[in-house]
């Protein structure tokens, strides 16, 4: 869920900014950029990147606002160009990311003798799994499971149908649990 | 609402991975001008300058180390697009300025993009003013420059570094035109240019010229008022 006004947008404002109204677009920029930013690193896995497939995206949802149907949903139009820049960079950039920004994460979390990994550790370890999956079923799983976005929205930004985006949530879910089943966390 | 497939390990990725950090006034500033230029590129209109302004709640930039200096701020800036003649066609520099105002000077986004417009005061928002603080009057201010273009590194130069190009290198500030760094600066008057790829000079066309170019090139003044 949205936290502290994070990513809640009012279709009011929505309007305005459709309308020209620059301050209310950025106002979108900032209530957005946490979720996208969010979205962006864990889909593309680099910092850097994220920041320049956000930088993107916004300025596509600014070019082509008065393409927005007013009175939809502006989650699923805004997270199928964020997702498509995700995607582009990954296709355009075809290598792989280190974890930078993520901390310190031991090579071998998943069978650390410590008994009780840190956050860090466990977070670090879900990025681990999340960057081996397929790109489609990382989408999907953050769409559904990060985002919290419903699979009608998920189909109108992936263009994907409904059991191929269940089958993927449900592939990815598998491969954390098989993966993470010795790295529960403890808080 | 989500709570077809989720069990505890499945929950725990999802607390994991959920946590946002709001966005920050220059992470926001940055694409603010972005949005600017690539509105620019596509317009028929004018095509060399846009007005850039924010102010910045503290702790200001965090770029380059900048983070821990803390300071109200006021930020003024433009980015340009177009040619800056025949040495420099892709080059599109900006620069801001912060300076000092009273008061939490509360930004919003909004005052960035808003500000594009041609200066003028925003409805129910402090003006370019700079105010002044009597008890801080000679403390130096924290002043943010950035710089808009493409190039492979960037350094300011001025008359606080005595026109070194290695002092002050410019931080990538994300996006791969953009380049940032902040420097204290005493009040008064100053003058500085940037430096492009190790060769090329720029000065920012939206200040005031130095009629007494000081380091044999032309640079940009600078007044920087008292806290």
């Amino acid at each position: 869920m949205p936290q502290d006004g994070i990513g809640v947008l009012d279709s009011e404002l929505i309007g305005r900014a459709v309308r020209g109204d620059k301050q209310a677009f950025a106002r979108v920029v900032d209530r957005m950029y946490p979720r996208a930013l969010r979205f962006a690193r864990q889909m593309v896995g680099h910092a850097e990147d994220a920041e320049e497939a956000v930088q993107d995206t916004f300025v596509r949802v600014h070019r082509y606002l008065d393409r927005f149907e007013q009175g939809a949903a502006f989650d699923p139009w805004f997270f199928r160009i964020l997702a498509n820049r995700c995607r582009t960079l990954l296709e355009k950039r075809n290598r792989h990311y280190a974890l930078i920004d993520y901390g310190e994460v031991p090579p071998d979390a998943a069978q650390a003798g410590d008994p009780v990994p840190t956050m860090d550790e466990f977070q670090g370890a879900v990025r681990r799994v999340l960057e081996t999956l397929p790109t489609e079923q990382r989408e999907a799983f953050l769409l559904r499971h990060i985002e919290e976005l419903s699979y009608e929205d998920m189909m109108e930004i992936t263009g994907a149908g409904l059991s191929a985006l269940r089958m993927r949530v449900k592939r990815a879910c598998d491969a954390l649990r098989l993966q993470l089943s010795g790295v529960h966390h403890g808080r | 609402m989500v709570g077809d497939e989720r069990d505890e390990l499945i929950e725990q990725v999802r607390q994991s991975l959920a946590p946002l950090a709001p966005a920050t006034p220059h992470a926001v500033a940055r694409i603010l001008i972005a949005v600017a230029t690539d509105e620019e590129q596509r317009a028929d209109g004018p095509r060399w300058l846009t007005w850039v302004r924010t102010r910045l709640r503290a702790p200001m930039l965090s770029l380059g180390g900048a983070g821990a200096l803390a300071a109200m701020a006021l930020t003024v800036g433009y980015i340009g697009r177009g040619s800056l003649g025949p040495a420099s066609p892709a080059l599109a520099p900006a620069m801001a300025v912060q300076e000092p105002t009273t008061g939490e000077g509360n930004v919003t986004p909004g005052d960035v993009l808003d500000s594009m417009a041609p200066l003028g005061a925003l409805p129910g928002q402090p003006t370019l003013q700079a105010m002044t603080d009597e008890g801080a009057a000679n403390a130096p201010v924290v002043v943010d420059f950035i710089f808009e273009g493409y190039a492979e590194r960037v350094s300011l130069v001025g008359d606080f570094n005595s026109w070194s190009a290695d002092s002050t290198p410019m931080q990538r500030a994300g996006s791969r035109n953009v380049w940032v760094t902040s420097v204290q600066l005493v009040p008064g008057r100053h003058v500085y240019a940037f430096i492009v790829d190790g060769e090329r000079w720029e000065v920012d066309p939206t200040r005031p010229a130095a009629p007494d170019a000081d380091f044999g090139k032309p640079g940009s003044v600078l007044l920087v008022r008292p806290r």
